[in-house]
């Protein structure tokens, strides 16, 4: 008897505190909850999305790749459409029932799309009523959003994108007296403190969805029964004040689903997004299921890390389901049957890199505030194919330096951006090997030595004089630059010769620093510095003489910059991220619009570009050759530092631009040059996309000539000479190569123009 | 795309024509007419600068499209009257004659 009456009192006297508190809170209590639940505003990061794949008759892309890019938008494929998301293939035809989405400039309804392939191309694309589609785009891959420190992340779902399903199931599982409860369940709260007061401390919950959502938001996590005794206050507080279905909505995108590195995964929305990677209204009852057992922990029941004690708490919820007749027993056997259908974490779009530069690009046009709460759309050039490529060959690519190099010293580390020279677009960047570790980012911090990088600005400012062209002859012989302080400075070719007189086509595509020297030092060091500063650095470099090997530490993301006005024919445009801003209600609040500046001189820059394909056929660059495909022309240059720190490639084809930096971390010497580190990264990244061949026009103050390689001197194949095209000014005498006389230059020119195009087509 | 950026900057629309002139820009970026579009554009925006430097970008990819590389030069005559620079003009203008008489 007595040991029945101890607790009774308890309980009272608990009671009695409850109500005691509630009586003293409960009037400043209701005001609060009251107004913050009516205009509540959870906080909205901004949602970033990647660049949409445009369709059109012709793209190159066959039924395989079509499928690979639908899948990572998660598309499901059926023998027969079943909704919005859903894709059927037969033969070389696809029927897509494209979602309705938001694009920067319109929002698109649903719709149905035939796709039809020949050989690997598009061949016609067709809308629901057989009509032609001239070009459509794809939906933009939702790739992150910009997130607090420690902060929460959600999609919002309004109740019309929820599947009618998940809230049966949640007051299944989690509160099955929701819809006639007030808030709280007062048997339900007893048991749990006769339990926890048996265990002298706070262990079961009882709570019911109010309290859950209550407690997520609008209190600390702390389990004291003073948190408790408020928690059921506020839960009785907003359950008298709101409708059911209110309290229901508002639970689905508040509670805790998970976590991401410091990202904490709030709301159905997003947790469906980041287990599935697919919008809430396409789930269906096995991922409903194991989304719902998984409010109890999220951590615990987390499908990545422990799937097999995920999936049996999945198959549990099914029965508990299927016996409280919330589904049949038959749904229930068959959901079972199913896979946990995981997202892989590579195709839910994580793209730290790239979300650090869209977040640090936002950062000069808004307030913190509005990024993290405001519920914008960020609409990038993110190119998830080429994204995933450049992550793949630098990852590829270290691995094999990395085991050639044997143990020593550190790890090699990398960085890779690419860009769209002609309209600025960054497409991707790659901040380092590891790229599921949002932590240092190489491809906009690691400023290093660009060694010969700096190079083609040397030679387009020699160039831009109109007293050198390519056939110029420079002196590749050693010299002593005395320096302001009274130091000497003495340069050194990296295989320690010199070779004397030689074209200057061919000292850059060997990257001769004798040779190069003495360039800069005639035309002058300021004149090279100005030309940097005109095509895209912020800062002038010291015009000292070693910056004309490259003594100036840039970080991949400048050095981009850079080249993108030399593959862009000497026209500069700023790198741009992001492409547009949208508010919640669709408005267009910031575009980024394409600008272009002429900074250097067309002409030049034809005919220094045609010297950095010379680069890549005969020069530091030829290695990539036997990898890339024969009929693709590019562009670029190779780059070392000294003591071999940094090794270095940047370069470039008809419409992608690249640049490659590897090194180590702790900037010590890894023995590798720019032509054995990072140009295999770039050919591999090269071969990995889809692009077309370096080919401006000819300018019509620009002539092609046959000339001999070695010597600059004209003569063609036939005369036996190692005959290269070579771009220089209209109208510039050559003399010919010995056995090559005889022939007029005019003869040679008009067969050159002809070779010319025929390898350039 | 192209047409229909037109008519949108007809009406005014300029923000969402250039993003449709920009979408073929991403398809074809060596098309000058593209190049002429948005040159076009910024002209009707009333931003010179850009309408001429946008306009010699286009220039030069016209190499061997007389007709094409005739209204570049009138663009960037425009441009040029517009910010003040007469005599540039003048010499624009004839290159544009000399292409294509009108």
């Amino acid at each position: 008897m007595k040991r029945l009456s101890r607790p009774r009192m308890l309980i009272a006297g608990l009671l009695g505190g409850v109500l005691a508190a509630a009586a003293i809170h409960v009037a400043l209590l209701d005001a609060e909850i009251t107004r913050q639940f009516r205009g509540r505003r959870w906080n909205l990061p901004a949602q970033v999305y990647a660049q949409p794949l445009e369709l059109y008759a012709g793209l190159a892309m066959g039924t395989g790749e079509l499928e690979t890019e639908l899948q990572r938008l998660r598309y499901r494929r059926g023998d027969r459409l079943s909704g919005s998301g859903s894709y059927r293939r037969v033969g070389g035809r696809i029927d897509v029932a494209l979602r309705r989405v938001r694009f920067a400039d319109e929002l698109r309804e649903a719709q149905r799309l035939t796709i039809l392939t020949d050989e690997g191309r598009i061949r016609e694309l067709l809308d629901a009523r057989g009509t032609e589609v001239p070009i459509i785009r794809l939906d933009p891959l939702l790739i992150g959003s910009v997130f607090p420190i420690h902060g929460e992340d959600r999609v919002i779902v309004a109740p019309g994108e929820v599947p009618k399903l998940l809230p049966e199931a949640l007051k299944a599982i989690e509160d099955r007296g929701f819809e006639s409860h007030h808030g709280i369940q007062l048997r339900a709260i007893m048991r749990a403190a006769w339990a926890n007061l048996r265990a002298g401390r706070v262990e079961q919950g009882g709570s019911t969805l109010t309290q859950q959502l209550v407690k997520s938001y609008f209190l600390e996590d702390a389990r004291t029964f003073r948190r408790k005794a408020r928690e059921a206050v506020m839960a009785v507080i907003l359950d008298a004040r709101f409708e059911k279905a209110d309290i229901m909505n508002a639970y689905i995108n508040e509670i805790y689903l998970g976590q991401d590195g410091r990202r904490a995964v709030h709301g159905f929305g997003l947790a469906s997004r980041f287990y599935f990677g697919r919008p809430l209204d396409e789930l269906e009852l096995p991922q409903i299921a194991l989304l719902v057992g998984m409010v109890r922990g999220p951590s615990y029941y987390d499908p990545r890390a422990h799937p097999v004690r995920a999936r049996a708490r999945r198959d549990l919820v099914l029965a508990r389901l299927a016996a409280l007749g919330v589904i049949t027993a038959t749904e229930a056997r068959t959901a079972a049957e199913m896979p946990l259908g995981i997202a892989p974490r590579d195709m839910t779009g994580y793209y730290p890199g790239y979300l650090d530069y869209v977040r640090r690009t936002l950062r000069r046009d808004y307030r913190e505030t509005d990024l993290l709460e405001e519920g914008l759309q960020v609409f990038t050039n993110l190119e998830p194919r080429v994204q995933a490529a450049a992550e793949r060959a630098l990852e590829r690519e270290l691995s094999r330096l990395d085991r050639r190099a044997g143990a020593r010293g550190s790890a090699l580390e990398g960085a890779v951006v690419v860009t769209s020279p002609q309209n600025g677009d960054v497409l991707a960047i790659v901040g380092g090997r590891h790229v599921d570790v949002a932590g240092f980012n190489r491809a906009l911090d690691a400023r290093r030595p660009i060694g010969s990088l700096v190079k083609p600005v040397v030679y387009l400012t020699a160039l831009e004089t109109g007293r050198y062209h390519a056939l110029s002859t420079l002196d590749d012989s050693p010299i002593e630059v005395r320096l302001r302080g009274g130091q000497v400075w003495r340069p050194r070719n990296y295989d320690e010769t010199a070779l004397g007189p030689i074209p200057l086509m061919r000292a850059l595509a060997e990257s001769r620093n004798l040779a190069t020297v003495r360039l800069g030092l005639d035309i002058g060091i300021g004149r090279v510095t100005k030309k940097l500063g005109q095509l895209g650095l912020e800062q002038e470099p010291a015009p000292v003489p070693a910056l004309l090997l490259g003594a100036v530490d840039l970080a991949p993301l400048q050095v981009a910059g850079v080249y993108d006005a030399l593959a862009n024919g000497g026209f500069r445009t700023p790198q741009r991220a992001v492409r547009s801003v949208v508010a919640p209600d669709g408005r267009e609040l910031r575009s980024f619009p394409l600008e272009v500046t002429r900074v250097a001189d067309p002409d030049a820059v034809y005919q220094l570009d045609r010297m950095l394909v010379q680069v890549m056929q005969r020069g530091t660059g030829r290695a990539a050759a036997a990898r890339l495909p024969a009929s693709l022309v590019v562009a670029g240059k190779t780059g070392t530092s000294s003591d071999f720190r940094d090794s270095w490639f940047a370069g470039f084809s008809g419409d992608r631009l690249a640049v490659v930096w590897v090194g180590r971390d702790d900037n010590r010497p890894m023995g590798l040059s720019g032509a054995e580190g990072a140009l295999p990264v770039w050919t591999e990244l090269m071969r990995g996309i889809a692009t077309s061949s370096w080919d401006l026009p000819l300018p019509e103050d620009v002539e092609d000539v046959w000339v001999d390689y070695n010597t600059g001197l004209a003569g063609t194949p036939e005369c036996g000479v190692q005959a290269v095209a070579v771009a220089v000014p209209r109208g510039v005498t050559i003399e010919p190569a010995p056995g090559c006389g005889g022939q007029t230059l005019g003869g040679v020119a008009q067969r050159v123009i002809e070779s010319v195009r025929e390898i350039f087509r | 795309m192209v047409a229909q950026a037109r008519a949108q900057s007809a009406a005014g629309q300029h923000t969402a024509a250039a993003a449709l002139i920009e979408r073929a820009m991403r398809i074809e970026p060596a098309n000058p007419l593209v190049w002429l579009e948005l040159a076009r554009l910024r002209q009707a925006e009333g931003r010179y600068d850009q309408a001429q430097s946008t306009a010699e970008k286009a220039l030069s990819l016209a190499v061997g499209d007389a007709r094409a590389q005739a209204s570049a030069w009138r663009m960037i005559a425009v441009a040029q009257r517009a910010r003040g620079r007469l005599v540039q003009a003048q010499e624009s203008e004839q290159h544009a004659r000399a292409l294509s008489p009108r």
